[in-house]
């Protein structure tokens, strides 16, 4: 991530804060949050569709996503976070992406 | 809803379905309304464009340019291949996942408009009141085909989960 936003040049490299520097290097986690509307079972059907998850293991993020009202389904650097983002949007589910404390 | 199981995975990897023809049609119907609405901003969409930055009003705002006219390309190709196989009893895995995906936005768009909560009691299993006014039975009629397409889409979700491998 860092190589893929910061230039080589000398001439163009940004100088960055500490603080930035360790914002670079934290990871980002997706969050699928409860909502009222999609099912339970479609929840589980997609994170199995997107992700590959076993049975088991997408039935078990379903229910954190129902009785906790969250689950991170997935982790990585921005793009990474931001492609699993686009495509659990593209099948209607409410997931949103931040960086891990 | 429905007492037995209305679709099933082949040996050749299609499903064959059996569907009431009204409620086939009727999803293709308001799947053609809703491909004529998805270039608006209506509050009822609000669904279809969810945050991906919860943290970062400028990050989302990167994401939502690139992101929107992605994602209603893509369920424009869905509503197409619905409109163009609601008249077929044998689906293939393909049309069947888009048929999965519109139903769900359809259910997004109509919960939103009915502003549905986790309690609310499934509207199948109930009757209208008698004296309920115009307005009251015009949204038990759209509560009703919500859960109609919930029924649909439950059984198409458990059948396509049987053939996924479980890895």
């Amino acid at each position: 991530m860092r190589s893929a936003q910061l230039s080589t040049s000398p001439v163009e490299l940004v100088d960055p804060s500490l603080e930035e520097e360790h914002d670079l290097d934290k990871p980002w986690i997706v969050i699928v949050w409860n909502d009222p509307i999609n099912l339970m079972v479609y929840v589980t059907f997609v994170l199995r569709k997107v992700f590959g998850f076993s049975e088991s293991k997408a039935h078990k993020l379903m229910l954190d996503v129902h009785e906790k009202g969250r689950a991170v389904v997935s982790s990585g650097d921005r793009t990474e976070a931001e492609r699993d983002v686009h495509r659990l949007h593209s099948h209607g589910l409410w997931a949103t992406m931040e960086q891990e404390d | 809803m429905f007492h037995r199981s209305l679709i099933k995975l082949r040996a050749d990897g299609t499903y064959i379905h059996s569907f009431p023809a009204h409620i086939m049609e009727t999803i293709s119907i308001m799947a053609g309304q809703l491909d004529a609405v998805l270039d608006e901003d209506l509050p009822e969409l609000r669904r279809l464009h969810p945050t991906a930055y919860s943290q970062d009003a400028e990050k989302d705002a990167g994401y939502q340019i690139l992101a929107r006219d992605q994602l209603t390309d893509g369920r424009r190709a869905a509503i197409d291949t619905v409109q163009g196989t609601a008249d077929q009893d044998q689906l293939t895995d393909e049309e069947i996942n888009c048929w999965i995906r519109v139903i769900n936005d359809l259910r997004l768009v109509l919960g939103t408009r009915l502003d549905v909560s986790e309690d609310d009691e499934n509207s199948l299993l109930r009757d209208l009141d008698p004296e309920a006014t115009e307005a009251e039975q015009a949204e038990f009629e759209l509560r009703q085909m919500y859960d109609v397409l919930g029924s649909v889409q439950w059984e198409m979700v458990e059948a396509m989960m049987k053939g996924l491998p479980d890895s």
